[in-house]
């Protein structure tokens, strides 16, 4: 498990650039689903077929990153990012470009704030020539990957939001048998650019239910790290479907899986956009906790993602 | 193309109050194969059935002002519809929806305090002066609720420039009038199931737009728009935006859109074989209509071409026509069959 967490996590896909993480997915999920496919906007949608409730599980691919928006007459790049790329983490990090290129993030001058205004990437080129020869406006920049274990069952590094979302939601779609719901797994794109990969395919499918698995900032609500899989209650804009809580309690009890509520106080926007077109689909999500998201240092408890595989298997 | 950018950019239309704006355009283009919606969005089709559904893209509505208080003195006090710089707004002549004349005034500097003159004068303390004496003689001309835009002629500027009011987005009117115009009688030609949107409401919220994605669920769209050419001055090389006498910018991320790179790149790589200019935009934070393409319904693969225009939102947007023709040879690249030069 933690070899494909690996593989998920080195693999690129900013915002927008999810062809290659898709691909990835795609080969390890295809034997265990009757359909699969990549729809306009590059969502990953992949079908198992059944004749009871339609259902929706959808988990992001992407992840936040920079591209290159000018190169400078002295070889220094200039970006801009997707949304929740926090700065202040990423400055003086090692980057590298989608095309292996690696470099460094450097603020302008030393002391201000930095935002994209102020920041630079150096990949070492001596002059604008030789960068343009390794890289190309539109090219996309991401932290470099990392993995870590971090005492017993705890792992550090990034991109764990939200790849350790997509490795939960693959486990499951391995493990599920038997089971005679109309099963959709969607891994969603652009979701660092306002979330509206959910909202298409949410859109196209039509679901009676539908189960976002995402990451929860314990920055934001009451959850804790090793204290089981997070069963959500509310973000900041949206509350989620009693029935979808009470079902997901109930399965949770029912095969002895570790659990604890959600309520977000400070963040989300995805839920909220996904039942402006769910016609009245009930909506609930399920949560692994983590803690410093949106920097490199992102830290979760396998554990609780082992729950959370469990609680996806036993959906009904 | 002059002549249609005199009369596109010469209508009357501020967000919310395009009719006069369609008008032009159904007489443009004609009535056959065009349908105008409840709302007001023009929808225009070159039909090839069973190709992929491509939709261009450009807004009919300018940015203008709208009554909000008449003053006992007959001074007419007014909104932003759209967003403006206030410091562009004074002593600029503007032309209600029912012809009255004014003036933008605001107390002049030899009565303004010291602590005045520091500050910069906002919208809420610029009037709109009809010439009217009292709030009685204003009324007859003028109701709350009426609109007003900017009253600027097109006049040609040296160097192949031309200025104007609304060029954001008549501009993109007129090419896209001109496109259908060129194309209508040769869908064999075209690679893709042609639609043409003029959309409404584009400057306050993209209402219009939003109907017509979700409505017609485009597979692409190419939105055409004017955006800031920031090319004076001493502006640092990576903040200049877009260039005039590069042909259109094409974006690959705005504050909205992360645009579609497969078909971004496609397009560009069609451009270079026919030798069309075009320029790679600098980020903004600002949005275009693309966004609402790339998210109604199921989705589309989204593209645009930003025409360069310097002083946008003002009463003087000025754009070179080397632009605007280069923008035109773009989009017919773009859509025609690849074996068709």
């Amino acid at each position: 498990m933690i070899n494909l967490l690996k593989r998920l996590m080195y693999t690129q896909g900013v915002s927008g650039r999810e062809g290659d993480i898709s691909k990835v997915i795609e080969k390890e999920i295809s034997p265990f689903v009757s359909e699969i496919w990549n729809d306009k906007i590059g969502n990953l949608i992949a079908h198992k077929k059944g004749n009871g409730k339609r259902i929706l599980i959808y988990t992001n691919m992407d992840e936040c990153g920079f591209f290159v928006n000018h190169i400078d007459e002295n070889g220094l790049i200039r970006v801009c990012s997707t949304r929740g790329l926090n700065y202040d983490a990423a400055i003086y990090s090692d980057v590298v470009s989608e095309n292996g290129v690696c470099g460094i993030l450097i603020p302008e001058t030393l002391g201000e704030k930095p935002t994209y205004e102020n920041v630079f990437i150096d990949i070492g080129a001596k002059s604008k020539k030789e960068a343009q020869r390794r890289v190309s406006v539109m090219d996309s920049f991401t932290c470099v990957p990392r993995l870590k274990k971090l005492g017993a069952t705890k792992y550090s590094g990034r991109p764990l939001n939200n790849r350790i979302g997509c490795l939960a939601l693959i486990e499951a779609i391995k493990a599920i048998k038997d089971n005679e719901n109309d099963l959709y797994f969607v891994f969603t794109t652009h979701a660092q650019a306002e979330n509206y990969g959910s909202k298409t395919a949410v859109y196209s499918i039509a679901p009676d239910i539908i189960i976002s698995v995402s990451i929860a900032k314990r920055e934001c609500s009451d959850i804790k790290l090793g204290m089981g899989a997070g069963i959500k209650i509310k973000d900041i804009r949206a509350a989620c479907s009693l029935s979808v809580i009470e079902m997901l309690r109930s399965l949770a009890e029912e095969n002895k899986i570790k659990y604890q509520y959600e309520a977000d106080e400070i963040s989300g926007y995805d839920l909220s956009l996904v039942r402006s077109v769910a016609h009245g689909a009930e909506i609930g999500a399920i949560s692994i906790p983590c803690e410093n998201s949106h920097t490199t240092a992102e830290v979760i408890d396998i554990d609780d993602v082992k729950n959370v595989i469990k609680l996806i298997e036993v959906l009904k | 193309m002059k002549k249609l950018l005199k009369r596109l950019c010469s209508a009357f239309g501020p967000t919310g109050n395009e009719k006069r704006v369609a008008a032009v355009i159904k007489d443009i283009i004609g009535s056959e194969n065009v349908f105008e919606d409840k709302m007001g969005n023009i929808v225009a089709r070159i039909a090839s059935e069973g190709k992929p559904k491509l939709f261009l893209s450009a807004h009919m509505d300018e940015v203008g002002f709208m009554v909000t208080e008449i003053t006992d003195s007959g001074m007419i006090g007014f909104g932003a519809v759209g967003g403006f710089d206030p410091i562009v707004l004074l002593s600029k002549r503007v032309i209600s929806e029912r012809g009255v004349l004014g003036a933008i005034t605001s107390k002049p500097i030899h009565l303004m305090s010291d602590e005045e003159k520091k500050t910069r004068t906002e919208i809420d303390d610029m009037y709109i002066d009809i010439g009217a004496r009292s709030r009685e003689e204003a009324l007859e001309l003028v109701s709350i609720g009426d609109y007003f835009c900017f009253f600027s002629d097109l006049v040609e500027l040296g160097g192949d420039f031309i200025k104007a009011k609304a060029i954001d987005d008549r501009g993109g009117c007129a090419i896209l009038c001109s496109v259908y115009n060129e194309l209508k009688d040769k869908a064999d030609r075209l690679e893709y199931d042609l639609y043409f949107a003029f959309t409404i409401r584009e400057e306050t919220g993209k209402s219009g737009v939003n109907y017509i994605s979700e409505r017609y669920n485009p597979d692409y769209a190419i939105v055409v728009e004017g955006t800031t050419a920031n090319d004076l001055y001493n502006t640092p090389e990576h903040k200049k935006i877009a260039r005039t006498g590069c042909g259109p910018a094409m974006s690959f991320m705005d504050g909205a859109t992360i645009y579609d790179r497969a078909f971004t790149k496609e397009i560009m790589s069609r451009c270079d074989k026919e030798e069309i200019k075009y320029q790679i935009k600098g980020f903004t934070f600002a949005g275009t209509d693309a966004a609402s393409y790339q998210r109604g319904a199921d989705g589309a693969k989204v593209a645009i071409f930003s025409l360069p225009v310097r002083y946008i939102h003002s009463q003087a947007s000025v754009v070179k026509l080397e632009d605007i023709e280069s923008t035109r040879k773009a989009i017919i690249a773009s859509v025609s069959k690849k074996e068709i030069k």
